[in-house]
Order: structure tokens, then C-alpha cells, then sequence
């Protein structure tokens, strides 16, 4: 009985409330945004453009980590969801005028490179405009299957150097970050992680630029 | 000429359904369109996977959203199992009696905004009567084979269009699946037959 009420009532309730709780400004640690995400997601397309526009206009960094391991082991809608997801992702955008060119799934095998060189690029300043450009060619500008030369090509053009060799040092650096997005709380991608607080980035980016004014207007 | 139709697949166990409720329901005056309800089992009651990270950030995110579309939410009685049948029961009686908006909006917002345990006669009749119907009918329909008949009808019709969410709605042929969808589906309905009343 006890057990009962605290699953169906205590528990939901505690946890709606929880999330509803703002810390005071003294308690809270610098704001930092961070998006996981998966080059094979359409969603990105939708989720990076808008997540690098808000971080630019609050004058915050965007740290990314790139992945290749996500969703719910065993979901037996797997295939179901990767299959909307190109259909949802092109309503998405299509509210902003653009469009999606490519209409079949990509395997996270087939990005496998483009998560590598994102990773290994962690630091360089540009890695934003990089990521972006990626996701602008691959789910924009291109169909069938990948062509590493054009990703290179960005990679040159904006990181100003030759693509790293996709090493098991950066395999592993790919892992901790599939890690560390559920040891945080999420197993999706875009999550955005803004202030302990998960968003889905490519379906909340206004909810995401109003958290922000408040925050910052907090810190202000 | 017939009115276009939109399916609207919809669970009593999910939050988004309850926040997408007072909109769908307003569809047919805004467009003319045919509403075609079909209650479902949640996601819960038909093996789909549902790890507490997901389960957390689905409370969290309807709490915002909820608090953006200003609905009631976070006094939750959750009503997986005899609950959702119940609800889903006589949600198929009220569809019969046309008072199916009035029942389903009531009950969703007493569900996740009220604190409401559904499972109970005496909540349950309330809300029955709130929403103009009889409850020795209503009683009647709990226990109705052809309601959960149709209520699993309703689900594995849900499977074979190739989905697993709610709440979902589908025209021509397309499943628009979110409570934040319903935008993109005005859209489509926009185009097929201008709106005729936004008011």
C-alpha cells in the first residue's frame, strides 16, 4: 500500500517539484551548455544551427560531445523511431524554410569518422562552426553514402588542419561521453544540459533561450 | 463532401496526451475535420522499455511544458493498470454520449494536475458526473468487453502504422506524433481546408 502510493503518487510529484526548485544565485556553478549528440541523428540538424545561435547571443560556450552509442538497449522501436526521426526533423525545419535532402537513416557506423574528428577537436575554438558545417553537408546538401573527402575538406577549410586518424584513444574518449550522458540523467540525442536541467534541443530551443535569459538575467 | 479525419491516439498514463487534449479537441470547430478517437494502453502496459532517466525527464519536461500551455501538473496520481482501463472505458461510453472532450480533458488534468486516484469509484463518479454522464452507465462500461475490445483495437492499430508514442494523430496517412506537433498538423489541415475559426 505504502510502496504503491509512493510510486504513483509520492515519487512523480517529488520529482515535478524537484525540477521546479531554482537555486540561489550563490549556490550555482558557472553556467556552462553542454549537447550531446549523434552525427547519424537528424534532430541535430535542427538542434546544433539553433544551439550555437543561442549560445552566441548569451555569450556562453557550447561544449560538444559527440557519440556513438545512445538510446534504450533493447527498444523494440528502434528502427521506428530512426525512421520518423527523418520525417519529424524535416517538419522541424521546414518551420524554419529549410529542408532535409537526405531521406534515409544513416547507421552511427557511417558517422563513426565525423564523431572522431569532433572530439579530437574539442579544444579548437572553431569545432562549433565545424560540427555545424558537417551537419549542414550531411543531412542538408547530401544523399547516399558519405564522402569522407568532403568532410576533410571542412575540416581543412575551418579547423586549419588534416583530419586526425581515428585512434582508440579518441574510440574511448567517444565511449566516456555515452557514459557521462547517462550518468547524468539523459540517453538521447540532441540532450542539451543547461544548469543540471536536460533539454531535448531540437524540439525546446525557445524553452532553452528563456531558461537562459533567466538565468543570466539572474547573474546579471 | 466528407470531412477530412484525423485519428487522435491518445493514453490516459501519458502526460503529453493530457497537455495535447484541450487543443485536439478543438480541431474539429477550428477545421472541420472528423476526430476519430482511439484510446490506447500505455506504453508501460505493452512492453515498451521506460528507464527512469526517461521516465524522469518526461515529468520534468511536461512540467514545463505544462507550465507554458498554463494546465494544471504535478499533483500526479499515476494510473497504470485498472486506472487507465477505467478511464478508457468510459472514455469509449462518453464518446457515445458526446461527451467525450468534456470526460477526457476533465480526467487527464485530474490524473496529472490533481492528484485524482482513478482506480476509485468515488473519484471516478465525480469526474463522470463533472463531465454530464450517468454513473451506473458509466459503471456499466468499466466492466463492457467491447470497450477493452476496442481500446486494444485502437493499440495494435497504433502498432500496424508503424508508432509506439502518444499522443499521435494521423492525416492522410501521415502521423504527427508530439503535443508540440499539433503545430505541424495545422499546417497540413491548413492546407488541405483553411482554418474556419480561430477564435
Amino acid at each position: 500500500m505504502l510502496r504503491d502510493r509512493v510510486q504513483r503518487s509520492l515519487a512523480p510529484r517529488t520529482v515535478v517539484a524537484l525540477s521546479r526548485l531554482r537555486l540561489p544565485r550563490w549556490l550555482r556553478r558557472p553556467l556552462r551548455l553542454e549537447l550531446y549528440f549523434a552525427f547519424d541523428d537528424p534532430y541535430v540538424a535542427v538542434a546544433l544551427p539553433g544551439l550555437l545561435s543561442l549560445a552566441l547571443e548569451h555569450g556562453l560556450p557550447l561544449d560538444l560531445y559527440p557519440l556513438l552509442e545512445r538510446g534504450i538497449a533493447g527498444d523494440p522501436a528502434a528502427r521506428q523511431r530512426q525512421l520518423y526521426s527523418i520525417v519529424d526533423a524535416d517538419r522541424l525545419l521546414l518551420r524554419g524554410g529549410r529542408q532535409l535532402s537526405r531521406r534515409q537513416p544513416l547507421a552511427a557506423t557511417d558517422c563513426a569518422f565525423l564523431a572522431a574528428w569532433t572530439e579530437a577537436a574539442r579544444r579548437n575554438p572553431e569545432v562549433g562552426s565545424f560540427a555545424a558545417a558537417v551537419v549542414e553537408a550531411l543531412w542538408l546538401n547530401s544523399t547516399g553514402p558519405l564522402q569522407r573527402e568532403t568532410y576533410a575538406e571542412l575540416h581543412r577549410g575551418i579547423l586549419h588542419c588534416e583530419p586526425p586518424a581515428e585512434t582508440e584513444q579518441l574510440q574511448a574518449a567517444l565511449s566516456a561521453n555515452s557514459r557521462r550522458l547517462r550518468s547524468r540523467g539523459h540517453w538521447e540525442s540532441p540532450a542539451l544540459r543547461v544548469d543540471g536541467e536536460w533539454f531535448f534541443a531540437h524540439e525546446r530551443l525557445a524553452q532553452i533561450a528563456e531558461r537562459l535569459d533567466e538565468l543570466l538575467g539572474a547573474v546579471r | 463532401m466528407n470531412a477530412p479525419r484525423v485519428e487522435y491516439f491518445f493514453s490516459f498514463r501519458s502526460p503529453y496526451s493530457y497537455l495535447s487534449a484541450p487543443r485536439v479537441f478543438e480541431l474539429p470547430r477550428r477545421y472541420g475535420i472528423e476526430l476519430v478517437w482511439r484510446g490506447v494502453r500505455p506504453m508501460a502496459m505493452r512492453g515498451q522499455p521506460l528507464p527512469r532517466a526517461k521516465q524522469f525527464y518526461i515529468l520534468r519536461d511536461a512540467a514545463r511544458e505544462a507550465d507554458r500551455l498554463g494546465l494544471p501538473f504535478g499533483r500526479i496520481h499515476d494510473p497504470l493498470g485498472e486506472g487507465v482501463w477505467r478511464c478508457l472505458c468510459v472514455a469509449e461510453h462518453a464518446l457515445e454520449q458526446g461527451r467525450l472532450a468534456v470526460f477526457v480533458n476533465l480526467t487527464a488534468r485530474a490524473i496529472w494536475g490533481e492528484g485524482v486516484d482513478v482506480s476509485r469509484d468515488a473519484p471516478l463518479r465525480t469526474l463522470c458526473e463533472r463531465a454530464g454522464l450517468e454513473w451506473e452507465a458509466c459503471r456499466r462500461a468499466i466492466t463492457t468487453p467491447d470497450y477493452r475490445e476496442r481500446v486494444e483495437t485502437n493499440t495494435a492499430q497504433l502498432a500496424a502504422l508503424g508508432h509506439w508514442g502518444v499522443p499521435t494523430l494521423v492525416f492522410e496517412g501521415e502521423a504527427y506524433w508530439g503535443q508540440d506537433r499539433i503545430e505541424d498538423l495545422e499546417r497540413a489541415l491548413s492546407r488541405a481546408a483553411p482554418p474556419l475559426d480561430r477564435h
